[in-house]
C-alpha cells in the first residue's frame, strides 16, 4: 500500500460518494415536491368534477322543485289527467331541454311507475321500482333526492322531488335529468380537463334498453365497462385501460402519451342504493410541470458533477502536486545518500515553491548529511 | 390596325373570363364573408343566443411544411354545425333524415339560410379550390363542410429541437358577429371527426392528433369575437437530424480537447510549443464559425432563438475559449508552475486531460437531454 495511490483514491471516492448522496437527497426532495404538487393537483381535479356534478344536481333540483310546486301541476297529477299535465309542463321542459342541457323529465306514481315522460309522452306506465331507487326513496321519504342513476334512456344526473297536494299528501314524484355529456363538456371548457364516464356494461344493457346503439359498440368496451362518453375519445382511449378503471375507490396515475404527460384521476360512481355503477375519469395535462421538474433535476445533476470534478481536481492537485511529488524527491535523495550513489538528475532539485514543511525536512536532512560527513571526515583524520 | 385587333381580342377574353372569375370570387366571398346577400337572414334564435356553431376539421392533405418560415400548404375540410329550428321538417317515408346539397346546389341553398360569417385568420394567400356541401337534418341541425386548399402560417418553436412538436394550426374566427350572438364550440363528436387523413405524410415528421382550442379576438369598444384554433400535432423524427446537425456539433467540440491531449508535460515543461496548439484552436474557431454560418443559412430558425443547437454552438465557443486560456496561461506563460511549482503544474495538466473533456461532454449531454424531457 502506498500513500500515493491510497490517499487520492480514498479522497476521490469519498467525494464521489458525497456527490452521489447529495444527488440522491436532491432526487428525494424533488420527488417529494413533485408528489406533493401532484397530490394537490389531483385533489383540485376531484374538487372540480365534484363541484360540476353538484352544480348540475342543484340546477336539476331547482327546475324540478319549481315545476312540481305549481298548483295546477299538482292538481292535474293528482287527478291523473295526463294530457292536462303535459300541456302545463311541455313548454317549460322544451326550454330546459333546448337551452339548458336537461335531457329528460318524468312524473312517477308510487312506488316508481312512470306516469308521464315529458321527453317521450307516448311512453308511460312501466314499473321502474327495480332500478329507480331514487324515485322509490323520494316518494317513501317525501323528501328530495339527487344523484346518478341508470334509466331506460341511459345514465344521467337526476334530482327527484316528491309532488304533494295542498294537504301535503304525497301524490308521486317529479324528476329532472341532466345529461352527463354537457357537464363533462363544461368541465373541459372551463378547466381544460378531459373527462370520460364508464358504466358497468351488464347493468347498462339490462336497464338502458333505449340507450343509443352506438354506446354498446365494441370500440367503447373497456373491460367490464362501456365508455358512454368522453370529451376527447382518442386521447382517453390511449390513456385509460381496463385495469385503470377496475377500482372501488379513488385512484390516480400519471401516464405519457405522444410525448406529453397526463395526470388521470378515476373515481367510482355510486347510485342511490350505494351500488357502484361506473367510473368517472378526469385528465389534466401535466407536461409543463414534469418538464420543469426534470429540467431542474438535469441542471442539479450537472452542477453536482461540475462541483465534484472541481473538488477532485483540488484534492489531486494538493496531494499529488504539493505533497507527494516533493516527498518523492526527498525519498530519492535519501535513498541516494544511503546507497552512496550520486544525486539523481535536476528533476529532483528543491523548488522554493514547495511547501515550507517539505523544504524544512529537506534542509534538515541536508544538514544531517553534512554533519555526518564532517564526523566521518574527523574520524578518518 | 394591329393594335386595334389586339385590343378587341383582349376585351373579348376579359369579358368571357369575367363570369368564371366572378363565380370563383363569389364562392370565395361566400366562404370568407358569409352570405353575400345584403339582406342576410336573421339569427336562428329558437335555441336562444348565442348561436353555438360547432366546428371540426379534417386535414386531407399537407403538401409541404417549411419549418423555417412556419408556412404550410394543406387541403382541409372544415365542418360547421349549428341548429336552426326554422329549418326543421317532418321526415317522410324513405327519408334519410337529412337533405343534402353539393357544390352549386349547396351554394344556392346556403345563400337562402343563415350561416355564420367566418374567416381564416392565418391564410397567407388567396385560397385555391373551394367546394362546399350542405346537410339539413330533420330536427333543424345544419351542417356545412367546406374543402379549402390554402397556404397557412403557423408559429414554430424550436426550443425542444430535435425532440420538438409543432402545431400546424388553422385559426377560424367569426366575422362581424360578437360572442353574444355567435360562438364557436366543439364537443366530443367534433373531436372524433377532427383528424388527419391516413394519407397525410410530412417528410421528417410523424403525424399526431388534431386538437381544438377555443379563443377570442378582441375588437373595439369591448367587443369580443369567437375563434377556434384547430391544430394538427406533428413530431419531428429526431434521428434525421443526427447526421446533419449533431455529429458536426459534437465533432467540433473535440477540437479544443485536442489542444490538451496532443501535449505532454514532464518536469516544468511541455513537449509541444504553445503556438502550434494555438493553431489547432484557431482552426477550430473557424470551423465552429463556419458551422454557425451554415446553420443560419440552412436552418435560420435554429440560430434565431434559444434551443439545443444554439446552446451547443455556445458550448463550442466556450470550450474553444477555455482552450485558448489553457494554451496562453498554462503552456505559454506557465503561470501554474510559477505560482505553485512544476509538480503542481504537471498534476494540473494530468487532471485537465480528463476533467476538461468530461465536464464539457457532460454539459453537452445535459443540453440534449433537456430538449428530450
Amino acid at each position: 500500500m502506498t500513500f500515493r495511490k491510497t490517499a487520492p483514491t480514498i479522497l476521490v471516492l469519498s467525494v464521489i460518494a458525497a456527490m452521489g448522496v447529495l444527488l440522491m437527497i436532491q432526487t428525494r426532495i424533488s420527488d417529494r415536491l413533485v408528489s406533493t404538487y401532484d397530490t394537490g393537483e389531483f385533489a383540485l381535479i376531484g374538487d372540480i368534477t365534484a363541484t360540476a356534478f353538484r352544480h348540475a344536481q342543484s340546477s336539476a333540483l331547482m327546475a324540478a322543485e319549481t315545476i312540481a310546486a305549481g298548483p295546477d301541476v299538482q292538481k292535474a297529477f293528482k287527478s291523473g289527467d295526463r294530457e292536462e299535465l303535459l300541456s302545463l309542463t311541455q313548454s317549460d321542459f322544451s326550454v330546459l331541454h333546448d337551452r339548458h342541457g336537461i335531457s329528460q323529465a318524468q312524473f312517477h306514481n308510487a312506488p316508481a311507475v312512470s306516469f308521464l315522460r315529458l321527453h317521450k309522452p307516448e311512453d308511460f306506465g312501466d314499473d321502474q321500482s327495480d332500478f329507480r331507487y331514487m324515485v322509490v326513496d323520494a316518494i317513501k321519504s317525501a323528501s328530495p333526492r339527487q344523484g346518478v342513476e341508470i334509466t331506460r334512456a341511459g345514465v344521467d344526473i337526476f334530482a327527484t322531488v316528491p309532488v304533494v297536494d295542498p294537504d301535503q299528501q304525497v301524490i308521486g314524484s317529479f324528476e329532472i335529468g341532466v345529461e352527463l355529456e354537457g357537464i363533462l363538456d363544461d368541465i373541459k371548457m372551463d378547466h381544460q380537463l378531459e373527462a370520460a364516464v364508464y358504466i358497468n356494461e351488464e347493468k347498462l344493457r339490462k336497464i338502458a334498453t333505449k340507450e343509443r346503439p352506438e354506446v354498446f359498440s365494441e370500440e367503447n368496451r373497456v373491460g367490464s365497462y362501456l365508455r358512454v362518453y368522453a370529451t376527447h375519445p382518442a386521447l382517453i382511449k390511449e390513456l385509460i385501460g381496463a385495469d385503470d378503471i377496475s377500482i372501488a375507490e379513488d385512484s390516480h396515475f400519471i401516464r405519457d402519451v405522444a410525448g406529453k404527460s397526463y395526470g388521470c384521476l378515476v373515481q367510482p360512481i355510486f347510485n342511490q342504493a350505494h351500488v357502484q355503477i361506473g367510473v368517472i375519469a378526469a385528465v389534466k395535462e401535466f407536461t409543463e410541470d414534469r418538464v420543469a421538474f426534470k429540467t431542474a433535476f438535469i441542471y442539479g445533476s450537472l452542477a453536482s458533477i461540475a462541483i465534484g470534478l472541481v473538488l477532485i481536481a483540488i484534492i489531486l492537485l494538493a496531494i499529488n502536486g504539493m505533497i507527494l511529488r516533493p516527498l518523492h524527491v526527498l525519498r530519492n535523495r535519501l535513498k541516494a545518500r544511503v546507497d552512496h550513489a550520486d544525486l539523481p538528475d535536476e528533476n529532483l532539485s528543491i523548488n522554493d515553491r514547495w511547501a515550507e514543511e517539505i523544504i524544512d525536512m529537506i534542509r534538515y536532512t541536508e544538514e544531517l548529511e553534512r554533519r555526518l560527513e564532517q564526523r566521518a571526515q574527523a574520524g578518518r583524520d | 390596325m394591329h393594335r386595334f385587333i389586339v385590343l378587341i381580342i383582349l376585351a373579348a377574353a376579359l369579358s368571357f373570363g369575367q363570369p368564371a372569375y366572378a363565380a370563383q370570387s363569389t364562392v370565395h366571398d361566400a366562404l370568407i364573408v358569409g352570405s353575400v346577400d345584403p339582406d342576410r337572414p336573421t339569427y336562428p334564435t329558437g335555441r336562444g343566443l348565442p348561436v353555438l356553431v360547432r366546428s371540426a376539421m379534417v386535414f386531407q392533405e399537407v403538401r409541404n411544411f417549411n419549418e423555417q418560415t412556419g408556412v404550410f400548404e394543406a387541403v382541409v375540410d372544415l365542418r360547421l354545425t349549428w341548429i336552426d329550428p326554422r329549418l326543421a321538417y317532418k321526415i317522410g317515408p324513405g327519408d334519410r333524415g337529412y337533405r343534402e346539397f353539393k357544390a352549386t346546389a349547396a351554394e344556392r341553398e346556403i345563400a337562402k339560410i343563415w350561416t355564420p360569417k367566418i374567416r381564416y385568420l392565418n391564410l397567407t394567400s388567396e385560397p385555391g379550390a373551394i367546394e362546399r356541401r350542405l346537410r339539413i337534418f330533420s330536427d333543424g341541425t345544419v351542417e356545412t363542410i367546406a374543402r379549402i386548399t390554402g397556404t397557412f402560417g403557423t408559429a414554430v418553436s424550436v426550443e425542444k429541437f430535435p425532440f420538438d412538436h409543432q402545431n400546424l394550426s388553422i385559426e377560424v374566427a367569426v366575422f362581424e358577429d360578437i360572442r353574444e350572438f355567435v360562438n364557436f364550440d366543439f364537443v366530443a363528436n367534433d373531436l372524433q371527426f377532427s383528424k388527419a387523413a391516413n394519407a397525410v405524410t410530412i417528410g421528417g415528421w410523424s403525424i399526431g392528433h388534431v386538437n381544438l382550442e377555443r379563443g377570442i379576438i378582441r375588437g373595439w369598444n369591448g367587443d369580443r369575437y369567437s375563434k377556434v384554433t384547430i391544430s394538427l400535432d406533428i413530431q419531428r423524427m429526431a434521428w434525421g437530424t443526427v447526421a446533419a446537425i449533431f455529429i458536426p456539433l459534437f465533432a467540433s467540440l473535440l477540437i479544443p480537447f485536442l489542444a490538451v491531449w496532443m501535449n505532454s508535460a514532464s518536469g516544468g515543461d511541455f513537449e509541444i510549443e504553445a503556438f502550434e496548439l494555438g493553431n489547432v484552436v484557431v482552426g477550430g474557431l473557424f470551423a465552429v464559425i463556419a458551422l454557425g454560418v451554415t446553420f443560419s443559412s440552412a436552418y435560420p430558425a435554429l440560430v434565431a432563438e434559444d434551443n439545443t443547437v444554439s446552446r451547443l454552438l455556445s458550448l463550442n465557443y466556450l470550450a474553444l475559449g477555455m482552450g485558448v486560456l489553457i494554451i496562453v496561461f498554462v503552456y505559454r506563460f506557465k503561470l501554474i508552475a510559477n505560482w505553485f511549482g512544476p509538480y503542481v503544474q504537471n498534476e494540473f495538466y494530468r487532471i485537465l486531460t480528463w476533467a476538461f473533456p468530461l465536464l464539457f461532454l457532460a454539459t453537452a449531454i445535459a443540453i440534449v437531454s433537456i430538449a428530450g424531457v
